[in-house]
């Protein structure tokens, strides 16, 4: 475990994250329209790893995700990603998505060669399992979550996993449910994490997404003819303590990097605005232009704040409720001011090379991953009635 | 069906009675008495059977054929061309030469004529045009936004020369491209008013009266030379002939002039076309123009009658965009529906869960409500500003939350390409921008109704209301 961060160490992490912005990242990313290779991503990475930003196993620093329980760890997670989502979206994401799984990985105790690439997919195979998984994380799942459960997490051959990871990933780390009779002769469901091989998996790769373009995104079938995959055996109360945080975590950065690149759409809208001129006088003073432009600063600022405040708890599963309510109202409105920008460019922002059409396909991937707002109305919904 | 695969079938989903159930409207109704029986039961139809039975025979004929042509052509190609690399202007991928040859043929490039001259017949055309694209447009774009642009913005391109009311221009340019359209040569036609400093100001009055303009015509002996640029031109790279608006050298938007200007005149270019977000089978230009001579016979309509001419355009092409929206709402709504039927969670399709019947609820909902909304609307040879707008920006906003909605419904399969309701989100957003943003639309129809707002205001300030 890390020594618990002080502000002033924070405001110094987050300047050396917004210098190697601005000084790295930001010529890497100008050309919208053109697609990051994925040997420079992976040097990003690798490079980023080195640097200590990335969690891994050395201690080198403080790192992304690197504990659940120091609030300013988690505020220097967001903003992190928050400053890397300006200049890109998608490798937010890939250093998300590693500090998450190391996070993980540590928690289990789970060690890797040098050589491997260990990732982690979160998600069962549809959304949050419907009501299931809220019910399951606060400890009130009847049989019949049980079954959907084990579907979500060990779905039949014919369905697959869809998860959003670097390319070269060489190990999965995939959550599975079982079912076992407890002392009380109760059948009790628990979260099982198990590290496969990418080489024992029926994988998929797929060509094209929506958004998210740096990232590569796989069809993931679990066969019947899996190896034994020594399944890191928790008890109920861990798994269901591990899932919920790392869950959080998930959907902390997923918003971070929501909050971020919706901040890049705003700066780009706001500049187009104060130079193209229509009707004679610069549109930022239209007031078609100006409702648009203030949705997309509301979006930018309240989540901003939002999230900031739910970084000033820890982790739990008493924090999923609030996490999930922000999400829930957090994402439809980045979605719509990135489309809000796109439309005060009107053609231009239909256009690759401006950069905020990738915002909108972005934005509406993030919002897609790890439970939907429909789905997670339905998750708060079923963990406020269960409190 | 066999007998095997019904026994097969669920009788019923969740949360609802069975058909047969003596709880079911489908069986209580057929227990009615038979006085009433005909007013209340009825037979069990599509959804689109049920739209198709309510137009005119001719309409619903068309439709018919229509939607034949788009799944056995448009739907195969749609996936590859989406995906293809971006060509340089000038160059095609063949499968859209033979797509355009093809629907040359079948006269789709010559439809907005009436038989011997165009290829509609008269059985159809007595009935509005704006009806006819729109039936058109929502069946193509149903299929393929891009592929539906590639086919259907030639029209856009062609209709200076009808609502001009230039009869000699119509003879000269229209009668023989129609004729090569009808052998299977296909001869595309492009309408070009946006330039790269003005896309709304070309669109709405107000701008144009304080726009100074990009692109100029300046007399020369025996015709114009015409300069500079116009951008976002659908088709623009393909088009053998372009409708070209341009100011009077010297003078504002208010002298604009429709020219005709053919692809092989010395100074016209293609210089680039656009990498855009959906709609990608179909190019959108930048061309340029560097002292392009035009003859004078090649002025359409008359000299400085261009934006009489676009704004009577503008109604009626705006119509055929609400049109394509309700195309890509029927697309995400069917791809929705048969992922919720197909994918299953713990082992019953989606299609059984409430949530999920709510949102296909709500896309049923939107798509019918609109589709009712442009087929209402194009029921007439006039089409008026405001009703044209409204259908515009309507349409193309619900169209749009009915693709997120698609797509929130698949949920973390919602962004795969393979499911290809993320194409249609993607196609579908440029119906908000492209004749005038939706922005621009609202305040067209206020630009319409002016005259009674301010006899409203007069009213008021008069204390005569």
């Amino acid at each position: 475990m890390s020594q618990p961060l002080a502000n002033e160490d924070m405001l110094g992490l987050m300047n050396e994250v917004s210098r190697y912005s601005e000084r790295t990242l930001a010529s890497i990313f100008e050309r919208p329209e053109c697609l990051t290779s994925s040997v420079c991503l992976e040097q990003l990475m690798q490079d980023a790893t080195n640097n200590g930003l990335l969690n891994s196993y050395e201690e080198t620093g403080i790192s992304l995700w690197e504990n659940a329980h120091d609030p300013l760890i988690l505020q220097f997670s967001c903003k992190a990603l928050y400053e890397i989502a300006i200049k890109n979206a998608g490798l937010a994401y890939l250093f998300h998505h590693q500090s998450v799984s190391y996070f993980v990985f540590k928690q289990l105790g789970i060690t890797f060669n040098t050589e491997d690439v260990p990732v982690m997919s979160l998600q069962g195979h549809f959304g949050l399992a419907r009501h299931s998984l809220a019910r399951f994380l606060m400890g009130k799942a009847d049989q019949k979550d049980n079954v959907i459960l084990q579907d979500y997490f060990n779905p039949q051959s014919d369905q697959s996993f869809v998860f959003h990871s670097r390319h070269d990933w060489t190990h999965l780390l995939m959550p599975s449910f079982e079912i076992k009779k407890n002392k009380q002769g109760q059948l009790k469901g628990s979260i099982q994490f198990s590290v496969l091989p990418r080489k024992h998996l029926h994988i998929e790769v797929l060509e094209h997404g929506h958004g998210l373009n740096e990232v590569s995104v796989f069809l993931c079938k679990k066969t019947k003819t899996l190896p034994d995959s020594s399944p890191h055996s928790l008890t109920v109360e861990i798994s269901v303590a591990l899932y919920a945080i790392a869950l959080q975590m998930q959907w902390l950065g997923l918003m971070s990097i929501a909050n971020g690149v919706t901040n890049k759409a705003l700066m780009k809208t706001k500049e187009y605005a104060a130079i193209r001129i229509q009707g004679g006088k610069t549109i930022e003073h239209h007031p078609a232009v100006q409702q648009m432009l203030s949705q997309i600063i509301s979006a930018v600022g309240c989540g901003r704040s939002l999230i900031n405040s739910i970084c000033s708890q820890t982790l739990s599963v008493d924090s999923l409720s609030s996490v999930a309510q922000i999400r829930s109202q957090l994402h439809p409105q980045f979605c719509k001011a990135s489309n809000n920008a796109v439309q005060v460019f009107g053609g231009m922002g239909y256009m690759q090379d401006v950069g905020v059409e990738k915002i909108v396909r972005d934005n509406n991937q993030l919002k897609l991953m790890n439970g939907t707002p429909t789905e997670l109305m339905l998750f708060i919904a079923e963990l406020e009635c269960a409190k | 069906m066999n007998v095997r695969n019904a026994e097969l079938l669920p009788i019923h989903l969740d949360g609802f009675v069975a058909n047969c159930s003596q709880y079911s409207p489908k069986k209580v109704f057929k227990q009615l008495s038979p006085i009433i029986r005909p007013i209340i039961d009825y037979a069990p139809i599509t959804l689109w059977e049920q739209d198709t039975q309510r137009l005119p025979k001719a309409l619903g004929q068309f439709r018919r054929e229509l939607r034949s042509f788009a799944n056995d052509h448009l739907s195969p190609l749609a996936a590859k061309i989406d995906t293809a690399n971006h060509l340089p202007p000038g160059e095609q991928h063949p499968e859209l030469v033979d797509l355009l040859a093809l629907a040359a043929k079948k006269g789709y490039l010559s439809d907005m004529l009436p038989k011997p001259i165009g290829s509609v017949p008269l059985t159809r055309f007595r009935y509005p045009l704006a009806w006819q694209q729109a039936i058109k447009t929502e069946e193509m774009a149903r299929s393929c936004g891009g592929l539906m642009l590639l086919l259907n913005a030639h029209n856009l391109g062609i209709a200076p020369l009808l609502l001009s009311g230039d009869l000699s221009a119509a003879r000269k340019f229209l009668l023989p491209a129609i004729k090569e359209n009808k052998v299977g040569r296909p001869h595309l036609f492009a309408f070009g008013i946006t330039e790269p400093s003005a896309g709304s100001d070309v669109e709405e009055g107000h701008g144009a009266s304080l726009y100074r303009p990009g692109t100029v015509a300046k007399k020369v002996t025996g015709g114009w030379k015409l300069s500079g640029r116009k951008c976002f031109i659908s088709g623009g790279d393909v088009a053998k002939s372009i409708t070209v608006f341009a100011a009077l050298e010297g003078e504002g938007i208010d002298s604009w002039t429709c020219f005709l200007v053919k692809s092989d005149m010395p100074g016209f270019n293609v210089v680039r076309t656009e990498l855009k977000m959906g709609m990608r089978a179909s190019g959108a230009a930048e061309l340029e123009f560097n002292d392009v001579f035009i003859p004078d016979d090649h002025v359409i309509g008359g000299l400085r009658k261009g934006w009489g001419i676009n704004r009577s355009i503008l109604n009626l092409s705006r119509m055929p965009v609400a049109a394509m929206a309700v195309g890509f709402a029927q697309a995400a709504t069917e791809l929705a529906s048969d992922f919720a039927c197909k994918y299953q969670l713990s082992g019953k399709p989606l299609i059984n869960y409430q949530e999920i019947q709510l949102m296909l609820a709500q896309m049923i909902g939107d798509t019918t409500a609109i589709r009712s909304l442009v087929w209402e609307s194009a029921q007439t040879w006039i089409p008026t500003q405001r009703k044209a707008s409204i259908n515009k920006f309507f349409c193309t906003d619900t169209a749009v939350g009915v693709c997120e909605m698609a797509m929130e419904l698949m949920s973390n399969h919602g962004g795969l390409y393979e499911n290809s309701v993320e194409k249609a989100f993607r196609d579908a957003r440029l119906t908000q921008i492209f004749e005038g943003t939706n922005q621009i639309n609202r305040l067209a129809v206020i630009e319409d109704v002016q005259e009674q707002l301010l006899e409203s205001v007069g009213a008021h300030a008069s204390g005569s209301h």
